[in-house]
């Protein structure tokens, strides 16, 4: 079905257009792309359908400031409509070409879960969800190291600086941060071999439940589904951390799929109580950044700092979350 | 007089039945360029009847000269697959061959020569030892831009190859290892192929309605031969002497005279059609739908799509493997 809907789109829209530029060396590019947007629009429909009368239902808080929830909207139309992903696919196909020339000169051929465990085959929905795990566990240490590495908290905590966090949230990120998590999940991919064609499912999992984990909604899936699947209450426990004024922080809750990592790893909170977030020392707009381009040049600002440190400067500034145990 | 060549066929059939027996149905092997595998259609119901992961992006495939093996280049996993054409098992997986977009082997089956889309380069690799699957690589030529399609001359001495974004055409001495001759043909240039004589080239001008006519001497446009928007691929078909040419924009399929280059029909097709073979004595045309996901079958007489086959994602190329049940038809 969504194959003859993304056919028929790209026959009639997209094909002819690129026939027109003159761009027809690009056109099985431009089929993937049009893959790509389809399954962001058939996404948002589906996160916003899911999420927003749960948002509606049982609001954490309400809704006051509308300005900063439309600039996350941009974050998400940009990043799942193919927006930016599109600029890193021209940016770094050569550096994948490199990357795999690589991987084959070491003698190293990916193979799929169920050449290594054959067993395996035949089960699709097994499989999928081993796959799921390992990229799960490498987003799990990858956001870990944005939280201890300096000057990448100066990037990733634009992520954080949202005080009016909702469905739309979960894109907020810096380009650069964008442009990391782009290569290491396909780096990951490809050295467990998974599929192309399953990626984008992958892909899909994660923006489905990262989206209504970042909802504004008093939701929590009660003692044992909390620590199967993230929750709204779990990950907003970990966007409190870094906003948590005259109190000390623990550092928790970096999972994104599957709290199993936290758990592991010692950094699990399943006593969550919706609080408030943010950054601690960033609450004006003006600190913050009104809109897109201006937050991105704000944490560009805070990541040159960060590498270069001006000699006396305040380590805290911008806002340092609190690093616990 | 028909009755003789009747029994005398009938007779042919059953001394390869006996040869061949148990007789199998026909296999119709494709490549999902898009998600990494191929597809097995049994040709007698025209339903998949199985997939495989092969590596990674396999975009053509072809028999080997003697026929036994049916070899696959994965090129971004940058390897060959030799395959059993009956039955579409694995046999071996060769390593180390840069991108093996396109593939091809001399007449005189003395040189492999591989067009790599991706890395800007043809390479020739000497065939000697094929039988035991093996290659060893003579030349690596750099050429700009994106080499996409092969076409050998009868000396097996030149390949002729376009060069997809470059817009252009090259003429490569495989001996030397030394470009003769490179030259602007149109946009976006695609599938080529070569007239018996050897003296000009028909050359798919894809981002344009054509087929350019090339002298192979010098790479010059000599006239044009109008096809549809998008024309990409050609297929010769030796019994009727013509040429099926496809065109991606349009979707259509022209067929185009071989001797006098005129255009004698023009089939309605489905989506993005790509690489085609003809099967069952000429009756069909099977060729794959890239932007839909299928392998269509196409009654040359009646001009009707009979078949839509679902396959993988972005199929492109495809190999028929007759057998003594389906060539009886
Ligand atoms: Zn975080
Ligand atoms: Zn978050």
């Amino acid at each position: 079905m969504i194959g003859d809907i993304e056919a028929w789109l790209f026959e009639t829209l997209v094909q002819p257009a690129i026939f027109e530029l003159g761009l027809m060396a690009y056109i099985e590019d431009a089929f993937t792309w049009t893959q790509f947007a389809l399954w962001g629009v058939i996404q948002i429909a589906v996160i916003y359908l899911v999420c927003r009368p749960l948002e509606a239902w049982r609001p954490v808080e309400p809704r006051a400031d509308g300005a900063a929830i439309r600039t996350d909207v941009i974050y998400t139309l940009l990043q799942r409509l193919g927006v930016l992903p599109l600029l890193f696919f021209v940016l770094f196909t050569p550096l994948s070409a490199w990357f795999d020339g690589l991987l084959r000169d070491a003698g190293y051929v990916p193979r799929t879960i169920d050449q290594w465990v054959p067993a395996l085959a035949g089960m699709p929905l097994v499989t999928f969800l081993i796959y799921a795990l390992v990229l799960d566990f490498a987003e799990y240490w990858r956001h870990r190291l944005q939280h201890g590495l300096n000057w990448w908290w100066a990037l990733h905590s634009l992520h954080h600086d949202q005080r009016q966090m909702t469905l739309w949230s979960d894109n907020r990120n810096h380009v650069l941060d964008d442009v990391t998590q782009a290569m290491w999940m396909g780096a990951v991919a490809q050295l467990i071999g998974v599929e192309p064609g399953t990626f984008p499912l992958l892909v899909l999992l994660f923006g489905l439940v990262e989206s209504l984990s970042h909802a504004n909604a008093r939701i929590a899936f009660g003692r044992f589904g909390d620590r199967i699947l993230v929750s709204p209450r779990f990950h907003r426990e970990h966007h409190a951390i870094a906003f948590r004024p005259g109190e000390p922080a623990r550092a928790c809750n970096f999972a994104a799929l599957f709290p199993l990592w936290d758990m592991l790893f010692g950094t699990a909170r399943f006593d969550g109580r919706f609080a408030a977030t943010g950054v601690e020392g960033r609450t004006t707009p003006e600190a913050i950044g009104r809109g897109w381009l201006m937050q991105q040049w704000l944490g560009f600002g805070r990541f040159l700092r960060a590498l270069v440190p001006a000699r006396g400067a305040d380590r805290t500034e911008g806002g340092r979350q609190h690093e616990g145990a | 007089m028909r009755i003789a060549r009747h029994a005398a066929l009938a007779a042919a059939l059953l001394i390869q039945g006996l040869i061949a027996a148990p007789a199998q149905a026909g296999l119709a092997i494709v490549l999902n360029s898009g998600e990494d595998t191929y597809s097995l259609i049994d040709t007698d119901t025209y339903k998949e009847i199985g997939k495989k992961p092969v590596g990674r992006e396999p975009h053509h495939l072809m028999l080997t000269p003697d026929k036994r093996d049916l070899l696959i280049g994965n090129a971004v996993g940058n390897d060959l697959v030799f395959v059993n054409p009956a039955t579409g098992d694995v046999i071996k997986r060769l390593d180390q061959i840069a991108d093996p977009y396109q593939l091809g082997f001399t007449p005189d089956r003395k040189w492999f020569v591989t067009a790599a889309l991706r890395l800007d380069r043809v390479d020739v690799y000497d065939a000697k030892a094929i039988g035991e699957r093996k290659l060893t690589l003579v030349h690596r030529i750099p050429i700009k831009t994106m080499p996409s399609h092969l076409a050998f001359a009868a000396d097996s001495r030149r390949v002729f190859v376009t060069l997809q974004d470059a817009g252009s055409a090259a003429a490569i001495d495989i001996v030397d290892g030394k470009i003769l001759w490179q030259a602007k043909v149109g946009p976006d240039v695609a599938g080529l192929w070569l007239a018996p004589k050897g003296d000009k080239l028909l050359i798919a001008v894809m981002g344009s309605d054509h087929l350019a006519v090339v002298d192979t001497k010098d790479g010059k446009v000599l006239d044009k031969i109008v096809t549809g928007k998008g024309t990409h691929q050609l297929y010769e078909d030796k019994g009727r002497g013509l040429l099926y040419v496809t065109a991606r924009v349009d979707n259509t399929i022209a067929a185009v005279d071989t001797t006098t280059f005129k255009v004698t029909r023009v089939y309605k097709v489905g989506p993005g059609p790509d690489c085609m073979e003809i099967f069952r004595g000429g009756k069909e045309l099977w060729y794959t739908a890239r932007w839909a996901k299928r392998v269509e079958v196409l009654d040359l007489e009646s001009g009707k799509v009979i078949k839509k086959i679902p396959v993988g994602r972005s199929p492109h190329g495809i190999h028929l493997h007759p057998d003594a049940k389906t060539a009886s038809r």
